[in-house]
């Protein structure tokens, strides 16, 4: 056999093919891939969002989608979910067999998610510093690493949240923020989110606000009419501060009672095996709130995902097979085409291994390239497969 | 150069049955074969190219039995000795003109491929007037174009002896000139034997000798 004419006969053939091949190729590779894809893309998403559940606990909030909740303990995703109040945390700490941490994640700064928290949930995610300190006041934050590299952040940096509609002129001001620490990356959704106080989520939800004194705001600023020695009622000219600083911060203040203000949801720590069962007890008859365990959502989760996965490639079998048998029948017209220059290749000198493996050749070529962009893709999608859970979660 | 002693061959299930007692053909001699259709002339070619072999009788080529040499050496002598052309040019339409014409070199494991064979084919191409054409593919050539790159491919490898079959049947009578005088002139310069059917027997005067095949077959059934 001639090794050299042979591939020089079969890439000369699949080159001036290249339309037919290039088909071929792109309906084998789409074959190998998405099956594969399918697999690796909800595998990942399992290892990454089970890893996540399987380290919290319990998850408190209320009445609703489960997985929703879930969702937004965990991931900072479905900002929409209703609200628990504050005041819930307090009764979790007075059982005094679990803590509690509070979550906040409603609004965005950059694209971000702002989530409102204790420095508890530090400690609880084992997130490091890579730089700057923890929160200390209002006003500040601490983000991601994601946040940091995306955003080009770093301590003393400023962020500003954002509006949640431009036409809402009852609250939600932008607030800006003083990044005051950079968390070290963790692989997790806490790369890309912006802690700050619950506190401060509420400022920045409109629910407490910082401005000048009332009984030294100028004239234009108040509503004459209910001018009195004791109160002063300001009217929609009064500035309201939209950063906390050292000077302005005493003036920040929250009107009504801070233990029925808003959380998104509650990690509950129970102290012991048994305590989990007391507080998942204590939790059952509430109509209002619900007590999850996200690992058993997830487990609820995936079971749904995994039979659809199988439906899903089965089809894609089906399909794919339907593909390969089309494949093989261009190939055996391919080959009908050219009996007739194999027969003069034959009087040229070529043996019956020459004629056999030129054959081959074309859909070794398509077999071998399909496989290769198959595993390029592969490697592709492994790298944006973050991104694509991430779009996935919402 | 050719000797053919009491040959007969049948194809299977057929009633053809080609016999002849006697031929041979000198070295550089040029012949035409001529005879109508049906009468056994391409297959006396294909069994001097040894792609058959005859039932009976001998075939011998540069002193070299046929019969006796086994399928991959009689395709190796067939390769190294003999050219061959056919009607149908069997030009690959993927390939180039330069590459349709070393062709050979590439399919064959008994010729190698080397920088001499790429300067024999360029001047072969500028004597046949087709150098200009030659990274053109077979289809953007006309019809005597791509017989000359036929010939070329034929006489690459400088072969002992050329078997041409009706290699001007599909060319009108100014290509069919030109073309065998291109085949006769090339293998005078290699010194190569030239078998050649045609049904022109205008075109038997510049041969040595022309060739009767039919009566041939008769004188081998008296």
């Amino acid at each position: 056999m001639n090794w050299s004419g042979l591939v020089f006969l079969g890439f000369r053939y699949v080159e001036r093919n290249r339309g037919k091949v290039v088909l071929l190729i792109a309906a084998f590779t789409l074959v190998w891939l998405l099956p594969l894809s399918i697999g690796l893309v909800v595998k990942r998403a399992e290892t990454e969002l089970r890893s996540r559940a399987i380290d919290t606990p319990l998850l408190l909030g209320h009445t609703g989608s489960a997985l929703e909740l879930t969702f937004n303990g965990l991931y900072f995703t479905k900002p929409g979910v209703t609200t628990l109040p504050f005041r819930v945390v307090e009764d979790v700490f007075d059982m005094e067999i679990a803590e509690a941490i509070p979550l906040y994640a409603r609004f965005l700064a950059s694209g971000h998610r702002i989530v409102g928290t204790s420095l508890d949930y530090f400690k609880f995610r084992g997130l490091e510093l890579a730089e700057g300190r923890a929160l200390l006041r209002l006003g500040e934050c601490v983000i991601g690493a994601g946040v940091a590299v995306s955003e080009g952040l770093g301590e003393g940096d400023y962020l500003i949240s954002s509006p949640e509609t431009f036409f809402d002129l009852a609250g939600v001001y932008p607030l800006k923020m003083q990044v005051v620490g950079v968390l070290a990356p963790a692989d997790t959704p806490d790369d890309n989110a912006v802690f700050v106080d619950p506190k401060t989520a509420w400022i920045i939800e409109g629910l407490g606000h910082g401005h000048v004194d009332a009984k030294d705001a100028p004239a234009e600023q108040r509503l004459a009419a209910l001018d009195n020695s004791e109160s002063v009622n300001l009217n929609a000219a009064v500035v309201y501060y939209n950063e906390i600083t050292e000077e302005n911060a005493t003036s920040f203040h929250f009107h009504g009672d801070t233990e029925d203000y808003p959380l998104t949801a509650v990690i509950v720590l129970p102290d012991s095996v048994k305590s989990r069962a007391i507080i998942k007890g204590r939790y059952a008859p509430n109509e209002q709130l619900q007590l999850i365990s996200p690992e058993e959502e997830m487990d609820e989760l995936f079971d749904t995902v995994f039979n659809v996965q199988t439906l899903v490639v089965w089809l894609l079998g089906l399909v794919g097979a339907a593909t390969l048998l089309i494949g093989g029948l261009v190939f055996l017209l391919s080959y009908r085409l050219r009996c007739e220059e194999f027969s003069h290749l034959r009087r040229l000198g070529a043996d019956v291994w020459t004629l056999r493996a030129l054959v081959a050749f074309e859909a070794g070529f398509v077999i071998a390239f399909s496989l290769l962009l198959s595993g390029v893709g592969l490697l592709v999608i492994d790298q944006i497969a973050p991104v694509l859970i991430g779009s996935l979660l919402g | 150069m050719i000797r053919c002693d009491k040959i007969r061959f049948a194809y299977p299930n057929a009633a053809f049955d080609l016999r002849i007692d006697s031929l041979e053909v000198r070295k550089s001699e040029t012949i035409a074969v001529v005879g109508p259709s049906g009468c056994g002339k391409t297959t006396l070619l294909n069994l001097i190219a040894g792609n058959l072999l005859p039932q009976t009788g001998t075939i011998s080529v540069a002193d070299v039995e046929i019969g006796s040499l086994k399928l991959g050496e009689r395709q190796k002598f067939r390769i190294q000795k003999i050219g061959m052309i056919s009607q149908s040019f069997d030009l690959l339409d993927y390939l180039t003109v330069r590459e349709n014409i070393t062709l050979p070199y590439r399919v064959s494991g008994a010729l190698k491929m080397n920088r001499a064979v790429k300067k024999v084919c360029e001047a072969m191409a500028e004597r046949t007037g087709i150098v200009q054409h030659l990274e053109k593919l077979p289809a953007q050539l006309s019809t005597g174009e791509r017989q000359r790159v036929a010939v070329c491919r034929g006489l690459v490898n400088q072969p002992e002896l050329i078997l041409a079959d009706e290699p001007t049947g599909n060319l009108d009578s100014e290509n069919q000139d030109r073309i065998i005088s291109l085949l006769l002139e090339e293998a005078s310069r290699i010194g190569a034997t030239v078998m050649m059917i045609t049904h022109e027997r205008v075109l038997c005067d510049r041969f040595d000798r022309s060739l009767d095949l039919l009566a041939l077959r008769r004188e081998a059934s008296k």
